[in-house]
């Protein structure tokens, strides 16, 4: 049945792929129907809900086009590469999206639905209420983030391409419109996927960066009877709504989690039946103070790479105090990384995976965002601003991953010390849980969260 | 084969099988494919490796290539070339098409780990951490006492040894928490909830296993010690030791006057002080519908035997407590109600220095706090103390005037002073008995540097422990053991409603010292002791009852029931 419903999808979603890009049919239909059946042949187990489905869905979709490009050029160029290759893959940029929208979308949240229908014994109950209410919430939430801009009249990061408004009040209402949109839909997808502030905040990630394929790119144009562009250059021009989509997807990820969460805290973990060994004022306290050490440790690591892409200097002109800086703020990040990912990883290459995705998230609201907006108040979200600071994301991946390491191996002591186990996210996560989804999220995250920069830049 | 080296072989396969891609199509082959090795070995160390999970080990690898990409191609190999600090943006454009290189690697490599994961789990078995079996403790630290002496044993202990399988901590107390006795005068004041000061052992110490009994006989010889069984007829449990640590504390000395042990109040409890709290409402109770003045007065008269730190601060926290609940009392008027202090010296507070002692006298005194100085309690009975220079009629007598050390360690063949206190050496070792180990105050310590004899008191014995856990460490490493010495920081009394007396050493002048009073003093106190009250939950427990006392009156609730007593 799976096979059946992985090809029909497919099939379809390849015919639309054709009209989209204005290809051969019988290729669209041949990629879609093959698509289909190789999700459903092997990735059908790990798609146990609509939002698991999407998130396998979408980086097969990305893991093939991307080996795509390496095969092909690896047959016709062998051994020599340079910026011709680049604009290779500009070219094939509309088939990048095409293939997320027509084929991981769809087939990875339809083989999801049934999923979650064929494990609905296993998984944990499903509340549609619990489930929008805390999502638009946490969209509206989210979406506030933008205000200062919004009201400011002249960005709207969620509606970028859907073209200029009549009035500002539309367009204030239209904004928060499709925050709650995304918010509710987040909800509806993830529910069962939400366990930890820092695992849902990589969903946030993730499902808003597709937001960002289809809604700018896909059904925006739709709307406004426009043909779809799909190009590099178009997208470039959509960069900076690429970063608020990133932004936006981080805060709707924490604010959903703590929405969704917050019952769970006053009136579940509160129970005595449900008591853990160390109160949740401990944990915070503990998880704060390992993430100092880590943040510390993360923060020596990188700052190398920190120096030599000019970033330390960017700061303050004195190397010494720039480092000093530096170090302050990579103790500050590393004790949001212990209040995010505490209990998220049950080994430390999980963590690992979690530290690459932390570094990157940081590349996005630190250099992009927030330094800019606390040295000039202004932010600059355009690809040449992300060209410029693109080669401090190395670091950023180089901090999270260290500060991660530090951060487990000092969980792992503690656990091991207390002889305490763990939380139950341990059997949600990667390699001990065949349904986690984890590998595929940071497959679509961090793939596409230092490809698009380079790519579009 | 440790699963360490197992998982570094399968990496190393893997990724010297997938790093052909980065000789073939990299462009730096040789270190790219050195770099491809060292992370894969890295990744499937990291990774414990779980049956068929290709497409989880496909993507996760895959996903590592982005970073690997950026750390090689961006960092490494220009460092390598000795172009560091040129990485910019169009070094990233330029090496681009090498991301695909890498990703490509992290698939080959995802899908060859877990296939040679697999083919060794085939054909040697698989990893499991239940293979190796539970660790077996081949040694055993045993704690007697789980006062501060004992429980700050086992949390060095714990520290030190940091979770080290080979090796068992046990903790015996008699009770399943620690009692933080500077707040004990509070609770006997109704000032805080008796559990807001005794954190629980088990949930203070990770993974010490705590044993609530009492101690019936310890043999030294066979080392085991045997506490009492759950029922009388039950036998007792033996529990084996290879150090035993001797944290047993002390208990009240009533100088053998078996009449007054009948019928004073104990102090050393958080039991004691809660009897105390609800002894001094039923008191009020009766004298309130009682006519007699003479037996009003009586049972409106509490004495205080012992003028040391602990009946002093009764005598304050007392005082409060009585002025505060008599309004509730209509019947019952300031004049009838006395706080009498009975002491055997001249002066209160030996403890402290005489200017801070006379200080505290005076100020109690402003109180209504009456004070027998140089006069011996002699004997009690019922409705009677009676004194060496005449005698008081009152129905509550609390015994604060000494103590000495648990008498069971006079039975063991081992040194004591002429108290009962063990007899250890600078490094707190017992003489003469290797693995036998004595601190707090059933012990005779003498500072290694000053050749004196250490106070009994819970700051020394803090000290004490920390010192002995570093010993213990060390004589299971055969290291050499260090000895102990600690310098006084000072001391502090609350002697009355925000007002307390406080001598705080000078550093590095040991001979001087700082002398606060009244509400500083009293500040220093609160601060200083919520500092060192352990758990931050119960810091937030007493703060919060501390505030409340500020705007509302004592609580008078009787929640026990006396005829136990």
């Amino acid at each position: 049945m799976n096979l059946v419903l992985g090809f029909c999808v497919g099939l379809a979603g390849g015919a639309i792929r054709s009209l989209c890009l204005h290809a051969s049919l019988s290729d669209g239909l041949l990629i879609g129907a093959g698509f289909g059946i190789f999700f459903a042949l092997f990735l059908v187990t790990r798609a146990t809900s609509p939002g698991a489905g999407l998130i396998w869905g979408l980086s097969a979709a990305f893991l093939l086009w991307t080996l795509q490009q390496t095969g092909e050029s690896f047959l016709r160029i062998s051994a020599q590469y340079s910026l011709p290759m680049l604009h290779d893959i500009r070219q094939r940029f509309p088939e990048l999206v095409a293939d997320l929208i027509c084929l991981g979308l769809p087939v990875g949240v339809l083989l999801g639905l049934r999923g979650a229908g064929r494990n609905v014994d296993i998984s944990p109950p499903f509340r549609w209420g619990r489930a929008v209410v805390a999502g638009g919430f946490a969209g509206v939430a989210s979406g506030l983030i933008f205000g200062y801009w919004m009201l400011a009249g002249d960005f709207f990061p969620l509606l970028a391409g859907l073209g200029d408004f009549r009035s500002q009040t539309i367009a204030v209402a239209s904004q928060f419109g499709v925050a709650l949109a995304i918010g509710a839909t987040f909800g509806l997808l993830f529910q069962r996927d939400v366990h930890g502030y820092g695992s849902c905040m990589g969903w946030g990630v993730g499902y808003t960066m597709l937001c960002w394929f289809a809604g700018p790119l896909f059904l925006f144009p739709l709307l406004r009877h426009i043909p779809l562009d799909w190009s590099a250059e178009h997208a470039s021009e959509l960069f900076g709504a690429l970063v608020g989509h990133i932004l936006y997807g981080l805060i709707l990820g924490v604010s959903y989690a703590t929405f969704d969460r917050i019952w769970v805290r006053l009136f579940i973990q509160s129970d005595p039946l449900n008591r853990k060994p160390e109160g949740p004022g401990l944990r915070i306290l503990r998880s704060l103070q390992w993430g100092i050490a880590a943040g510390f440790m993360g923060g020596v690591a990188s700052s190398p790479v920190m120096v030599a892409t000019g970033m330390i200097p960017r700061v303050h002109h004195a190397l010494v105090e720039g480092l000093v800086l530096h170090l302050l703020v990579s103790v500050l990040i590393g004790m949001n990384f212990g209040l995010l990912f505490r209990d998220e990883a049950s080994n430390i290459g999980v963590g690992i995976g979690w530290g690459w995705l932390f570094g990157l998230m940081w590349w996005y609201a630190g250099p992009m965002t927030l330094l800019p907006l606390l040295t000039t108040g202004e932010i600059d979200w355009r690809p040449s601003a992300a060209a410029r600071l693109l080669p401090s994301a190395v670091g950023h991946l180089i901090y999270g991953a260290v500060t991660a390491l530090v951060f487990l191996s000092m969980e792992r002591r503690f656990s091991s010390r207390s002889g305490r186990v763990l939380r139950a996210w341990r059997l949600q996560t990667n390699t001990s849980n065949p349904f986690s989804p984890a590998p595929a999220l940071w497959m679509f995250v961090l793939g596409l969260g230092i490809l698009l920069p380079v790519l579009l830049g | 084969m440790s699963r360490i080296l197992r998982r570094a072989s399968i990496g190393l396969v893997a990724a010297g099988i997938a790093g052909v891609v980065l000789l073939k199509i990299g462009p730096q082959p040789i270190a790219g494919y050195a770099f491809g090795i060292v992370a894969g070995i890295g990744y499937a160390v990291c990774m414990p490796p779980r049956k068929h999970a290709y497409v989880d080990s496909v993507m996760a690898a895959g996903s590592f290539g982005f970073p690997l990409w950026g750390i090689a191609n961006i960092v490494l190999f220009p460092a390598l070339a000795g172009r560091f600090m040129e990485a910019g943006f169009a070094t990233m454009q330029e090496q681009l098409p090498d991301l695909f290189v890498w990703i490509l690697f992290g698939v080959f490599f995802g899908l060859l780990v877990q296939l040679c994961g697999d083919g060794v789990d085939a054909i040697w078995g698989k990893e499991t951490l239940e293979n190796a079996g539970p660790p077996v403790p081949s040694r055993h630290i045993l704690i007697l006492g789980g006062g501060f002496a004992g429980m700050k044993t086992a949390e060095e202990l714990e520290e030190r040894l940091a979770g080290d399988p080979s090796v068992s901590i046990t903790l015996v107390s008699e009770t399943n928490a620690l009692l933080f006795t500077p707040m004990l005068a509070e609770v006997a004041g109704s000032s805080l909830e008796p559990s807001h000061i005794s954190p629980p052992l088990r949930t203070s110490l990770s993974y010490t296993h705590v044993v609530r009994g009492s101690v019936t006989s310890v043999d030294l010889e066979h080392r085991r010690v045997v506490i009492d069984g759950i029922g009388h007829d039950a036998p007792g449990d033996e529990l084996k030791y290879d150090h035993l640590v001797l944290a047993l504390g002390a208990v009240s000395n009533y100088l053998g006057m078996a009449t007054v042990e009948k019928s004073a109040f104990n102090f050393k409890t958080l039991l004691d002080a809660i009897r105390i709290r609800n002894h001094v409402i039923e008191m009020f109770e009766r004298a309130d519908k009682e006519s007699d003045p003479g037996i009003r007065s009586r049972l409106l008269t509490f004495v205080v035997a012992g003028g040391g730190f602990a009946g002093v601060e009764l005598a304050g926290a007392l005082n409060d407590f009585a002025h505060s609940i008599l309004a509730d009392y209509r019947n019952l008027t300031n004049d009838e109600l006395q706080i009498i202090l009975v002491h055997s010296r001249d002066r209160i507070l030996p403890e402290l220095s005489e200017e801070l002692a006379r200080y505290a006298l005076k100020k109690m005194a402003e109180r209504g706090v009456i004070f027998r100085l140089n006069t011996r309690l002699t004997d009690a009975g019922p409705g009677k103390v009676i004194l060496s220079d005449g005698s008081i009629s009152a129905d509550t007598l609390i015994w604060t005037a000494g103590t000495i050390p648990n008498p069971l360690l006079k039975k063991l063949p081992i040194e004591t002073d002429k108290r009962g206190a063990v007899v250890v050496d600078t490094t707190l070792a017992v003489l003469d008995r290797p693995g036998l180990w004595a601190i707090g105050d059933c012990a005779v310590v003498t500072d290694a540097r000053t050749g004196k004899a250490c106070p009994p008191t819970a700051q020394f014995a803090i000290r004490e422990a920390a010192v002995l856990a570093r010993n213990i460490h060390a004589s299971l490493e055969g290291r050499p053991v260090g000895s102990f010495h600690f310098d006084s920081l000072g001391a502090l009394c609350v002697i009355g409603h925000q007002t307390a007396c406080a001598e705080i050493t000078v550093p590095f002048a040991r001979s001087k010292s700082f002398r606060f009073s009244g509400l500083l003093a009293w500040g220093m106190w609160r601060g200083i002791y919520l500092m060192k009250l352990p758990g931050l939950e119960r810091k937030l427990r007493v703060l919060t009852a501390w505030t409340l006392e500020l705007f509302f009156p004592r609580d008078s609730v009787q929640t026990i029931d006396l005829s136990e007593r």
